[in-house]
């Protein structure tokens, strides 16, 4: 198990490495650099030596290979940069926004996993009946129903209808719990509705599964309750894909939420994410590629000890 | 010699000039709910004032952060209003209830005064001798900081690039202070509106000599206008209060502070406006009604028509080189229809709202001293007639010139930026080419990857629509017509017609000027080497609570308005 874990840490560098060059070089190959974003409508107006006096100031005349060097260079000494176009230290912006999101995407998967598992479960076991009706039904429609239209209904007939508004402004959990909170249930309501969709039709799948299997017929044969079989026999051995398919949910963490942060005005990564790609702002780009890269690193390692913890056959050595 | 002077403006209102101007607001409120059928609510402003009132946190919004802190990192609309909370320039749009809307009159903001030289070569500006900078400086500004700031937009100061707006301001040559308040301002040639450019805040504000040195302008903001940054949380917020030792004060700023909060999307803008979370919202069209019936005395100023967005026609094309072709194209918009559809002015007029339908020219219908009506008697018919709807002629004119295109014409137009009403016009250009035996296909580029980088540079075929925001009716003149390593207008050789701009340049007599800004536009239409469109032209309404006082009454466009309007507005409670 040491061995093993040792060798995934290792593998962790170059994994990151491969993934912030393959999105550096690919941002970079995006037609427009930041001076056409903060020209705007008026970028053909401007004049050629301003032009290369900016792309000097952001080191665009050089090649992308020798970017991506100097950012590796800066980043092995602690430093993620500044923003092309703030001008501010990057590791304080991303101090500043990953809490929000991170919040908001924890939050989204434990209603997902609230709403994905008691569902799926009982659509499993009341196979073709009514509820499993309602279930799949229910399964289908968060699956159809994007997250952006959902945080939109929410907004506009929340008011029309309950006179509801989200709190203006975004406060942290430790500033504000109440207020924060507040913020946030609603946002990670949908964003765990829409992830809960595809959970609760795995659920559903993976425990029809088990329950046809000996070992369900024997302890159901030794008179157990149903609920002690399904309990304890059938859903652990049911969990290990839907645990899988959780963990590929994790990259929700950083990126999955720009939509939803976006509508409930959240001060989160995402939005921050789409508007550096949008600015070209490069540094900015990397930095929170990079932090997606370890989160999902780091929690599919997660995910592959927790397999062991589930089925004691599953062994690394 | 001409003088603007600072005194005739800025000042408090004496008591016969608070009646009138509550007497103003009374007949404004009459004038808005005249314009209501029994159906409806209220609108307009709210209930007369006992006065102007210290105190108060007034909810302002922006949908995005502002780029950057440093005014000089971004041309952009949101860095120019963010900015001018903080940083004063040295004149500013005036505002007021006796200022007509879309006004272009500047007054003294960091200036005292100017004088023009009769060549209209020289600006002599004249500094005010109270303009503080915000803490930790504590210090008057003075023409160092003024040259300073120049120097800084120019990129000439060492460590520094020039600012994108750099291109702007090259009509001047040298900018010099001559002692401590007076900074001498020598142009290359004349430039009718160069007050208006200095007052333009995606260009030029005052920032303090110390900046670059004593502290990193991209993580500090030290001005000295009317708020003074006091908490800047990316995403979130930024938080001013109000400045006490203003040059324009004392008792103005009169709200204490103000929060701009970051609300990207335009539904939780309204929702939260409607709520009574923001202080004001802009507010498209169909959603009026139900503003004015749900906030009972919201106070609705209609904004006016801005900007000029123009239809482009493609260098690649040698066909639209004719100009048969080309008024085809604009007589095969019906114009009207498009602003019904786009900004849903049929509905507000069924629901008892009183409708304008402007027609912008090849200057915005916002510039009214400016502006032709080509629906008015001014507007020479035999130019006028090219922006009227009329398929029949239009492809008349389309067979005289030999046809429809062998292909289908690309129409490039980007993609989300500009908001439902441009998305709305874009298709409706396709279905009216398409009467007229133009056949187009509209592209939606994305506007980050493709329409700036690319198209916005002239890199296109067929077709492009883009809007322009310019200070001043002169600058889509020049943009248009002088500045020719522009692909999209700049080719056109029409020696005579840039002779005639360049004349129009030189003008230093205002009357003059507006004269023949008028006039010109009649040459323009018959040339049509640009197509006037209808996005900005249709209706948009800026909504404030009732407890908002002198909002409707201070309005100016740009982006100067946390300067020019927000100080004088104050907060019942």
């Amino acid at each position: 198990m040491g061995r093993y874990l040792l060798a995934r840490v290792a593998l962790v560098v170059p994994t990151l490495l491969g993934v912030t060059l393959v999105v550096s070089v690919a941002v970079r190959l995006l037609p427009g650099d930041i001076i056409d974003q903060v020209a705007g409508p008026d970028v053909a107006y401007v004049n050629p030596e301003t032009r290369a006096a900016l792309e000097r100031r952001f080191a665009l005349d050089r090649s992308i290979i020798e970017q991506y060097a100097n950012w590796v260079v800066d980043l092995a000494r602690g430093d993620l940069g500044r923003s092309l176009i703030s001008g501010r230290p990057i590791a304080s912006e991303l101090m500043g926004r990953l809490p929000a999101t991170a919040q908001l995407g924890v939050m989204g998967l434990a209603f997902a996993l609230a709403i994905a598992l008691p569902v799926g479960i009982l659509s499993a076991v009341y196979r073709d009946g009514p509820v499993d009706f309602l279930g799949r039904s229910l399964a289908i429609l968060l699956l159809a129903a994007p997250s952006f239209w959902l945080g939109l209904m929410a907004i506009t007939y929340g008011f029309i209808l309950f006179g509801w508004t989200p709190p203006l402004r975004y406060h942290e959990l430790w500033e504000n719990p109440v207020a924060n909170l507040g913020t946030l249930w609603v946002p990670a309501l949908i964003l765990g509705a829409h992830v809960s969709g595809r959970l609760m039709r795995l659920t559903r799948t993976t425990v029809l599964e088990v329950l046809g299997e000996d070992y369900v017929r024997t302890a159901r044969a030794k008179g157990l309750r149903d609920r002690a079989v399904i309990l304890g026999h059938a859903l652990p051995n049911a969990l290990i894909p839907v645990v899988t398919e959780f963990g590929l949910q994790v990259r929700l963490l950083i990126g999955g939420t720009v939509v939803l942060e976006r509508i409930f005005s959240i001060p989160g990564m995402g939005n921050y994410l789409l508007t550096s790609i949008q600015q070209r702002d490069y540094p900015v780009v990397q930095a929170i590629v990079l932090l997606t890269g370890v989160v999902v690193v780091l929690s599919n390692l997660l995910v592959d000890l927790v397999y062991s913890v589930l089925d004691p056959r599953i062994r690394y050595g | 010699m001409t003088t603007v002077a600072a005194d005739r403006t800025f000042r408090l209102p004496n008591r016969r000039e608070f009646l009138q101007g509550a007497l103003a607001l009374g007949l404004t409120a009459a004038g808005l709910a005249a314009c209501r059928t029994e159906s409806g609510g209220e609108r307009g402003p709210a209930p007369a004032s006992a006065g102007p009132r210290r105190g108060g946190t007034f909810q302002s919004l922006a949908a995005a952060d502002p780029p950057s802190l440093d005014p000089y990192a971004s041309g952009s609309q949101g860095q120019a209003e963010f900015s001018a909370f903080s940083y004063s320039r040295l004149f500013m749009l005036k505002a007021g209830p006796d200022v007509p809307r879309g006004s272009l009159e500047v007054v003294p903001d960091a200036a005292e005064s100017v004088d023009v030289s009769p060549d209209g070569l020289t600006y002599t500006v004249h500094l005010r001798k109270n303009v503080a900078f915000h803490p930790p400086l504590d210090r008057a500004l003075t023409a160092e900081d003024v040259v300073f700031s120049w120097n800084r937009l120019t990129g000439k100061l060492p460590g520094t690039t020039p600012s994108v707006r750099a291109e702007d301001i090259q009509m001047v040559d040298t900018v010099a202070a001559v002692d401590q308040y007076t900074v001498v301002f020598r142009l290359k040639n004349p430039y009718p509106f160069f007050l208006q450019k200095l007052a333009d805040p995606k260009v030029f504000f005052i920032m303090p000599k110390e900046a670059g040195t004593a502290f990193n302008p991209a993580e500090k903001v030290v001005g000295s206008g009317p708020w003074i940054l006091q908490e800047f949380v990316p995403g979130k917020l930024a938080r001013f209060k109000r400045h006490p030792n203003w040059h324009l004060g004392p008792d103005r700023p009169y709200i204490d502070e103000v929060v701009v909060n970051v609300v990207p999307e335009y539904a939780t803008q309204l929702s939260q406006f409607l709520g009574g979370n923001l202080d004001w919202v802009v507010v498209q069209g169909p959603d009026l009604k139900r503003v004015v019936d749900t906030v009972k005395g919201v106070q609705i100023y209609e904004r006016p028509p801005y900007p000029l967005s123009v239809l482009n026609f493609s260098p690649r094309e040698a066909r639209w080189e004719d100009e048969r072709l080309r008024w085809a194209v604009s007589m095969a918009l019906d114009r009207d229809a498009m602003l019904d559809a786009a900004y849903g002015l049929k509905e507000l007029e069924n629901q008892g709202f009183k409708v304008n339908r402007y027609w912008h020219t090849h200057i915005p219908a916002a510039f009214s001293e400016y502006w032709v009506d080509p629906k008015g008697p001014e507007m020479d018919p035999e130019a006028a007639r090219y922006l009227h709807y009329n398929p029949d002629e239009a492809r008349r004119l389309v067979q005289q010139a030999g046809g429809g295109f062998s292909t289908e014409l690309h129409f490039a137009a980007a993609n989300s930026r500009y908001g439902e009403p441009y998305r709305i016009m874009s298709e409706l250009i396709v279905q009216y080419l398409g009467r007229i035996g133009i056949s187009v296909r509209a592209i939606e580029e994305d506007y980050n990857s493709v329409f700036i980088p690319q198209t916005a540079r002239g890199e296109f075929n067929g077709l492009m629509w883009i809007p322009q925001t310019r200070v001043d009716p002169f600058a889509y003149l020049e943009t248009q017509y002088l500045i020719t390593t522009n692909k999209m207008y700049g080719r056109w050789n029409d020696p005579p017609l840039r002779e005639r701009v360049r004349q129009i340049q030189g003008l230093v007599d205002p009357n003059r000027l507006r004269r023949e800004i008028r006039t010109i536009q009649n040459d323009l239409l018959k040339k049509m080497y640009v197509v006037p469109m209808q996005y900005g032209a249709g209706l948009t309404f800026t909504a404030y609570q009732p407890r908002v006082r002198n909002a409707v009454e201070y309005q100016t466009f740009g982006q100067g308005w946390p300067a020019e309007c927000l100080p004088y507005y104050w907060l019942e409670k």
